[in-house]
């Protein structure tokens, strides 16, 4: 993934990639917001680590 | 006034026979209604005045000697984000509140009401359907009632503490990643999550539109299978994939062939609800236990894709005003909303394979059981749980075992399990896509042995 992954550098991401979408985030929110992204990453390292990734991605999903 | 338990079945046939009037059973439902539920904080809107002139169509039907539907005079209510014809569709938010009233009921609401059934009112839940506890910082937690100091589940709280509490025998909730299943189980009633694209969600407020279901939560299989037969498929699914349920009840189950999950569905869990599923595995004369691969990996594509997709849907208040949001939702969203596209790109792609996969399951079996929560109700505001010497964030591991099975779309129902405490547990019976006849007669075999079955919250007991 392209974001670093230490807490400092996550909380400097959300602050950052926040203003430039237009999210007013405020500075008590930053976080947790940096938190729950941090999860996220984590969640997608584990799908890197799994070699699940090589298939076509299905975004209109059909069981 | 006592409570009636009642079924929905057994309503509707005391109605349809001249035996009760639809007017009575309504009136009697709004008066339990405006008496009890400050207890449990289910309901956040009461249509009293739509409710008994439905009601008394019902009965001109009937008195005119017309067919008044398979769910005639039985009282229902549906979690907020149902569009109601009049009513402002809240999904749990303080932000909707300004939005237009709906001008039509949502596709499943129009088909319970046709049917007969009688819409009582709507009911609370997790903001944007985003939580498993229904702990709504605008509207209130909703109370489990087997213990009010815990939670009913959610993100469809108020959809499963209306029954349980015998306030309706009925209602209709969402599931995305367990929104169904978690309050059913937490609040001892069936649950069913129907496969993906079976169920019509016009006129729903969408949480995750890969992943939402729309589905049923009742005290008795029976009535599930009259609910199912009942709801609209989607148009892109059509009713070539519908195999009526109720007519598959009673058949048993000789030549069934089902296993107990074993490895990440055992793990992490509190005994009681490994040993519940085993219950249930055991009565279905479970041959073997299988391991479903990548389940961890399932949960990580899904935590992604719900966040994103969620995210989108709200990125337009999350610009003007996140601080209407509640607190847990927003940051959540605002989270997702920053990931790069490229692991949602992933997740989807890892959700393929994983589907793949488990599908293949299904060659050798016809039903898998599993545990639905890894936990009995946490108390309201618990913040975490320990289990095996690790701790986890309570409200998301409550969701550790249904997660993996509804991003795929698999149907499943889940069974309340009487166990030696005094909370509710509930087991997971899971098939292929498009087999919900066959879970439900599972589920119908197992009730009628007694292995699972609604029982009323102890103080609530005639």
């Amino acid at each position: 993934m392209p974001l670093p992954p230490d807490a400092a550098s996550v909380e400097q991401y959300v602050q950052e990639a926040a203003k430039a979408l237009g999210i007013p985030v405020d500075p008590a929110w930053r976080p947790s917001v940096a938190e729950h992204l941090r999860r996220l990453l984590e969640a997608s390292d584990v799908l890197e680590q799994t070699g699940l990734c090589d298939a076509e991605p299905v975004i209109r999903f059909d069981p | 006034m006592t409570i009636s338990w009642d079924d929905a079945s057994a309503i509707a046939a005391a109605v349809r026979a001249g035996r009760s009037r639809a007017a009575s059973i309504v009136d009697d439902t709004l008066a339990r209604i405006a008496r009890d539920d400050g207890r449990y904080n289910a309901f956040t809107h009461v249509l009293a005045d739509q409710a008994r002139k439905d009601a008394a169509r019902v009965d001109g039907e009937i008195a005119a000697g017309r067919e008044p539907g398979p769910l005639a005079g039985v009282p229902f209510a549906v979690k907020n984000l149902f569009d109601v014809a009049g009513l402002t569709t809240l999904a749990g938010s303080k932000i909707n509140r300004d939005n237009p009233p709906a001008r039509a009921d949502a596709a499943v609401v129009q088909a319970l009401r046709a049917g007969g059934a009688v819409l009582v009112g709507t009911l609370n839940m997790d903001e944007y359907a985003y939580g498993f506890t229904t702990e709504n910082t605008h509207y209130g937690p909703t109370r489990n009632p087997y213990d009010l100091a815990r939670s009913a589940g959610g993100s469809s709280g108020g959809s499963a503490a209306a029954v349980a509490a015998g306030l309706v025998p009925l209602s209709l909730g969402t599931d995305t990643g367990g929104s169904i299943r978690v309050p059913a189980a937490l609040c001892g009633l069936f649950g069913l999550k129907p496969t993906f694209g079976r169920v019509s969600r016009v006129g729903t407020t969408l949480f995750s539109a890969t992943v939402d279901h729309v589905g049923p939560l009742a005290r008795s299989v029976r009535d599930l299978a009259l609910v199912y037969d009942l709801l609209p498929p989607a148009d892109a699914v059509g009713p070539a994939h519908h195999t009526p349920a109720l007519p598959a009840l009673g058949k048993g189950i000789a030549g069934l062939r089902v296993a107990l999950a074993g490895g990440y569905f055992q793990e992490f869990a509190e005994p009681d609800a490994v040993a519940a599923a085993r219950r249930v595995a055991e009565a279905l004369g479970a041959r073997s236990e299988v391991t479903v691969p990548h389940a961890t990996a399932a949960r990580a594509a899904a935590t992604i894709i719900t966040g994103v997709e969620g995210s989108s849907l709200h990125l337009a208040s999350l610009r003007k005003r996140p601080a209407d949001f509640d607190p847990m939702t927003r940051d959540r969203f605002i989270a997702a909303a920053l990931l790069p596209g490229a692991a949602y790109l992933r997740a989807q792609a890892a959700r393929r394979m994983y589907r793949d996969t488990v599908c293949a399951l299904f060659a050798d079996i016809d039903v898998l059981v599993a545990p639905t929560t890894p936990t009995a109700a946490p108390l309201i505001g618990q913040e975490a749980v320990s289990i095996s010497g690790t701790t986890f964030p309570s409200r998301a591991h409550l969701a550790r075992f249904t997660i993996p099975f509804s991003i795929i779309g698999l149907p499943v129902i889940s069974v309340p399990v009487s166990t030696p405490g005094p909370l509710p547990r509930g087991v997971q019976l899971v098939a292929a896509p498009f087999r919900e006849s066959l879970l439900l007669q599972a589920a119908a075999f197992l009730e009628s042995k007694k292995v699972v079955g609604f029982t009323p919250p102890a103080k609530l007991s005639p």
